[in-house]
């Protein structure tokens, strides 16, 4: 049988958790919930000028929000902070000046009714989760009396071993795709498993 | 993304027979994955559903015990990734796996991992999958047991005079083709040995400018041809049995779009014939499970062998609508090492049934298409059944293929059974997407389908004569 596989691989295809700021299309009911404020679209404005976009950037840049977004009839555009999300617990003091490169504005076309976009990566502000790339058992050490690969607390590097996949008398490791700090195993040892499933959370950081 | 989901279940019923396993697994979606998770709640089989992402919310997910997400939404990374199925039916327990057609029903390969997993295959062995897959050795097999091969030139034909004998030896007309060849260039039809030289030489001249290769041989022409198939079971006794014929003439681009058992221009003689034939076939290879034995048939009713389909056939409800074998159960059966529950004798093929392939596809053009179903009402009543995966607000996905439902008619005879696929037809409604139903709608009115006038090259016809006539007007 020809049935080994490289699982590393494919734990990569989980979205990046933190991306700067780019063109991004995805509708807004797929995006990061928590430190995002939404203006709805309201009132008689149809357009907004240069000046008014300078301000709501500097607005925004004072304000803890990582990201704003605006919509006004046929048009919307959104403002997005670069660099590490603020820890919403402990007030962190407001960047005064924006991180390099500059805010994007883009104007996107009014966006249709939201597809089902797949259930985002990142739930709250910096958690990814780490998901399964194959359907098997899930294992979160070498062997019973092993130590787990990683546990609560644990900080784990991209690359590093977090637990095994057995399919088909094969033990699959599966690595970490990120860095940052075990928030939690989602899984029971000894649990099956299938495809796209989330077995760790996992702190950016 | 949900875990691998347990369904509560129902209440405890009175059990009925003892079933031939306790849970399997389906390796396919759409229809047919239904189509075996019905057989399976009737025999009190528990079933585990496979699916890509693309299918979370479809029918077979929803209708199984258990469910197994085992990748992305394409083929290659789900429905036909061999570790991701075997692993499904690991850590579900399952003991069988049923492939369904497509996929990985005719996989050789496949089969010897679910053996070495310890997984029954629902389905005949390796060894007669790759036997009967390979066209050559098929050839060389059936040739042993006597079956007809269609009669052509052993490899290419060099010269003229070469020509002129294998066209006696095969018997007029016969027809030259490119050995490159495709789309009707460097193909020539003869009718006697006068034209065959200036013929066979224009084949090999037109053969070299468009594939740059003069090489041809030859095989002898059928008028009118017919594609008649035998659906055969065996069990793992030695015991082969045939459910009797389907036709499947009305074909487009050898895909198969209207099915009908028994065929409208069998007499019994000929049938029993080609019957014959099929058992001996499939008993050549020690055949057991169900298959299909396809063949042509010309005007003078001689026929030859084409390939054995080595799984259940899309077309498998005509043959359980005049025979009232449940095709799919005695699948279950056979591979859990039961003997055939029939025998021979046993098979009438009583009345006549139709089957209406309707695909999301524009039904003049046949581009696909793809999208939601808004608004959706299969059509009863007496005779009328529909295999189907379908729902209100179902998302038909871009990466599968494009039948949407099999609309089956059976009526006390071929008249009867036309007529209700007339009315199923009219009372059919899917919103939303295109479908072939106006297309089936324009074949059952026709003349030519009601005489039973046809043959595989019909639909050629057909579709000139709706350039012609696009608003369907009276002739």
């Amino acid at each position: 049988m020809s049935t080994s596989r490289k699982p590393s691989a494919a734990v990569k295809k989980t979205v990046a958790p933190r991306p700067t700021a780019k063109t991004r299309t995805t509708p807004a009911a797929s995006k990061p919930a928590t430190p995002a404020v939404k203006a709805p679209a309201k009132a008689s404005v149809q357009t907004i000028g240069l000046e008014e976009i300078k301000t709501l950037i500097a607005l925004v840049g004072r304000e803890p929000f990582q990201e704003f977004e605006f919509e006004a009839g046929d048009m919307r555009f959104r403002i997005r902070k670069d660099g590490p999300a603020p820890v919403i617990q402990a007030p962190v003091p407001a960047p005064i000046v924006m991180a390099a490169p500059v805010p994007q504005v883009h104007h996107l076309p009014a966006a249709p009714a939201a597809p089902q976009a797949a259930p985002a990566p990142v739930d709250e502000a910096g958690i990814h989760y780490v998901t399964s790339p194959i359907v098997g058992t899930f294992y979160r050490s070498s062997n019973p009396t092993a130590t787990p690969f990683a546990s609560p607390g644990d900080f784990v590097k991209p690359g590093q071993t977090l637990c095994i996949i057995e399919a088909m008398k094969l033990m699959n490791e599966i690595e970490s795709d990120v860095a940052g700090e075990i928030v939690k195993v989602l899984v029971e040892n000894g649990t099956p498993v299938e495809y796209g499933e989330r077995l760790f959370a996992v702190r950016i950081g | 993304m949900g875990a691998i989901k347990r369904k509560a279940p129902a209440a405890i019923a009175a059990p009925l027979d003892a079933p031939p396993f306790k849970k399997i697994l389906i390796a396919n979606r759409g229809e047919i994955a239904l189509r075996v998770i019905l057989a399976c709640k009737e025999m009190g089989i528990q079933t585990v559903a496979v699916y890509s992402e693309a299918d979370r919310n479809a029918l077979h997910v929803r209708f199984a015990d258990e469910e197994v997400c085992i990748g992305p939404p394409p083929s290659s990374k789900s429905y036909l990734n061999i570790p991701q199925v075997i692993a499904a039916a690991e850590v579900t327990g399952a003991e069988a796996i049923h492939p369904g057609y497509g996929f990985l029903s005719e996989n050789a390969h496949f089969v010897e991992v679910c053996l070495a997993c310890g997984i029954t295959f629902i389905g005949p062995s390796a060894e007669i999958i790759r036997k009967m897959g390979n066209k050559a050795q098929a050839k060389a097999t059936m040739l042993e047991a006597g079956v007809p091969l269609m009669p052509g030139s052993d490899g290419l034909v060099e010269t003229v005079e070469e020509a002129l004998v294998v066209a006696e030896q095969i018997g007029y007309p016969v027809i030259v083709k490119a050995s490159a060849g495709g789309g009707g260039r460097g193909m020539r039809i003869c009718n006697n040995p006068e034209e065959l030289p200036d013929l066979y030489n224009t084949a090999r001249t037109e053969a070299k400018g468009a594939f740059g290769d003069d090489s041809v041989y030859m095989e002898k022409y059928l008028l009118e041809p017919r594609h008649i198939e035998v659906q055969i079971m065996g069990d793992l006794f030695g015991n082969v049995v045939h459910l009797g014929e389907r036709e499947c003439s009305i074909q487009r681009r050898h895909q198969k779009l209207i099915e009908e058992s028994p065929s409208a221009v069998l007499t019994p003689e000929l049938r029993q014939r080609i019957c014959d034939t099929a058992v001996r076939a499939a008993k050549a290879v020690g055949y057991y499970n169900a298959g299909t034995i396809e063949f042509l048939l010309d005007k003078r009713g001689d026929f030859f062998f084409m390939e054995m389909n080595t799984r259940v056939q899309v077309e498998h409800p005509v043959t359980e609508l005049v025979t009232g074998i449940d095709i799919v159960k005695e699948q279950l059966r056979i591979a859990a090492g039961q003997k055939l529950s029939f025998t021979q004798a046993d098979v009438v093929q009583k009345g006549h049934a139709i089957e209406c392939r309707i695909n999301a596809e524009d039904p003049f053009k046949f581009t696909p298409s793809p999208g939601r179903i808004t608004a959706l009402h299969f059509p009863g009543g007496p005779g009328i059944r529909v295999d189907t995966a379908m729902h209100q607000d179902a998302v038909i996905p871009p990466h599968y293929d494009s039948m949407v439902a099999k609309l089956i008619a059976y009526g006390a005879n071929r008249t009867e059974a036309i007529a209700r696929m007339r009315r199923a037809l009219d009372t059919l409604v899917i919103e939303g997407i295109k479908t072939t139903a106006p297309l089936h709608r324009r074949i059952m009115d026709h003349p030519d389908f009601v005489s039973g006038a046809f043959s595989t090259k019909w639909m050629e016809t057909f579709m000139e004569e709706l350039k012609r006539n696009p608003a369907g007007d009276p002739r």
